[in-house]
């Protein structure tokens, strides 16, 4: 466990580059480049330099999207992205020998299209929007190659297939904009977070083949359970040791326009299938942790998770121990000059066990942290 | 095609304007830092509503007692919070004034303010759905990228000559 519980996040560097507001910054899946993407369009890559605490941004993924790009998510070979638009569409990127290029685009959403998760397998992509739909949609088998020539520029320099993805399933039932969704590290079912203030798990049903919502965690006065009184925004599930059984606690935090972040903790119901995601419960809510919306929220490797909020500010909060409650151990205030859009851990620990984390805001800066 | 509009308030109530002296901007003596509700006022008023050929001032839309400002530079506390009024509870065109209100200060104002913008307690029958509207910036920034949106935006802003 580390040895300094209240030591605040260190500001590292400040990545300068974007033209507008950032809205997401995401981490390879091995820790060494972060994407960021924003209102000017453009998705940006940046890797560290020789020099210590330097990032320069690479590449810079443009003219893909028309308008904002709201989400950027990586999938788990580190080869690929996926970007979430404003202009309704996702457009999936693709290493190549010497850049990258667009290898899917994918039109299905009616008009903004808010976020967009990659499970860990790599198949499959969930993505939410506007229009109050979540979709998944499957990566098709590219391994055959050298088939016929498709129609399409996509890959052309390359000599590469486009990438096909099916829509494989489309799901509604929140009452409001689909926020935010995230798959869990491991599991096959992911959450959605809502205008709607509710949560909503989705699971797969491998007898019939399709997504089926298997809870919605809302804040029902009548029957007890508490839920956000505001737009939830986001989620992260705790990261999961390799090898942990799949009926071991399960835990989710949430964080909303109440200003509050609710972590829930889930156990396999009695009887279920290992196909059957598990039954969360609230476990904590902690109230008014920022001093406005609460926008986004991610959990490290290191047991800590953290919130960034339009108060500018960013939150850091740990268990005092095993069975202890979460308790808000930092604050940094004026993290950013603006709103704090997004933070994100990167998913290599340092080797003294810190936690490396991005936060983007409304300022147009990218910033790093160790905490 | 002639189309017959209905207005939702077809004869509104024009507030009598005190008699001004002529702008004199916002950087009049002594107002170099700090904003009050009366500057915020001063860009308001001058909004045209999306329905009359009147200002949000004249109708009564926008009132400077319901502009509350805090700008601290010590604490870095710098905000607007600003509650109107529309014209008649079932006003269609709501969620367009909030918007303008929130573009204009959007504009005007150095970005370092947390900006709020409201329907006032009472005064509409959707109050809630307006103003939970209105404060999500996702759907403002989406809005703010929308040509059509932008248009009817862009029509109310326009200064008076």
């Amino acid at each position: 466990m580390a040895a300094h519980p209240t030591a605040p996040p260190q500001l590292l560097a400040t990545l300068s580059g974007h033209t507008d507001r950032v809205w997401c910054v995401s981490w390879s899946p091995d820790g060494t480049t972060l994407a960021s993407c924003g209102a000017d369009k453009t998705i940006r890559l940046w890797t560290r330099d020789t020099a210590p605490n330097t990032w320069t941004c690479k590449v810079i993924l443009e003219d893909a999207h028309e308008r904002t790009v709201r989400r950027v998510a990586w999938f788990p070979d580190g080869t690929k992205l996926a970007a979430a638009s404003f202009d309704g569409t996702v457009s999936v990127w693709r290493r190549t020998a010497s850049t990258w290029e667009v290898g899917a685009v994918l039109e299905g959403h009616e008009n903004e299209v808010k976020c967009v998760d990659v499970d860990q397998a790599g198949v499959f992509l969930a993505t939410c929007g506007r229009d109050k739909t979540v979709w998944i949609w499957e990566l098709m088998d590219v391994g055959s190659g050298g088939g016929d020539a498709m129609d399409t520029d996509a890959g052309a320099d390359e000599g590469l297939q486009p990438l096909e993805f099916e829509c494989a399933d489309l799901k509604r039932g929140h009452g409001g904009d689909v926020k935010s969704v995230v798959w869990h590290p491991c599991q096959p079912f992911f959450v959605s977070t809502s205008y709607d203030d509710s949560i909503r798990v989705w699971a797969h049903d491998p007898a019939r083949d399709e997504w089926r919502c298997a809870q919605e965690l809302a804040d029902t006065a009548s029957g007890g359970s508490a839920g956000h009184k505001g737009t939830v925004w986001n989620a992260a599930f705790e990261p999961m040791p390799a090898r942990r059984d799949a009926n071991a606690e399960c835990r989710l935090a949430t964080c909303s326009d109440d200003r509050g972040v609710i972590v829930w903790s889930a156990t396999a119901a009695p009887g279920a299938t290992a196909d059957d995601p598990p039954q969360f419960h609230v476990q904590q809510s902690l109230a008014d942790v920022h001093e406005r919306s609460v926008l986004s929220i991610d959990w490290s490797r290191t047991g800590v998770f953290a919130t960034g909020g339009s108060d500018d500010a960013i939150c850091v909060y740990r268990e005092a121990g095993l069975n202890h409650p979460f308790e808000r151990v930092a604050r940094v205030e004026h993290a950013h000059e603006g709103d704090v859009n997004c933070v994100t851990f990167c998913p290599a620990v340092g080797e003294d066990g810190s936690a490396l984390m991005a936060t983007a805001g409304d300022d147009k800066m990218v910033r790093l942290w160790t905490i | 095609m002639a189309q017959t509009r209905h207005l939702d308030n077809p004869s509104p109530v024009l507030i009598a304007l005190p008699a001004r002296p002529p702008r004199s901007g916002l950087d009049s003596p002594g107002s170099q830092e700090g904003w009050s509700s009366a500057d915020v006022f001063e860009l308001l008023r001058t909004i045209v509503d999306p329905e009359h050929p009147h200002t949000l001032e004249e109708l009564g839309v926008v009132k400077e007692d319901d502009i509350v400002v805090t700008d601290v530079s010590s604490t870095r506390k710098h905000s607007v919070n600003v509650h109107f009024t529309p014209t008649v509870p079932h006003c269609s065109m709501a969620t367009l004034i909030g918007l303008c209100i929130r573009v204009r200060l959007l504009r005007e104002m150095p970005s370092t303010f947390k900006l709020d913008v409201a329907v006032a307690a009472g005064t509409h029958a959707s109050e809630m759905a307006i103003n939970k509207q209105l404060a999500d910036k996702e759907r403002v920034a989406a809005a703010l990228e929308n040509p059509g949106m932008m248009e009817m935006v862009e029509a109310c802003l326009v200064e008076p000559t």
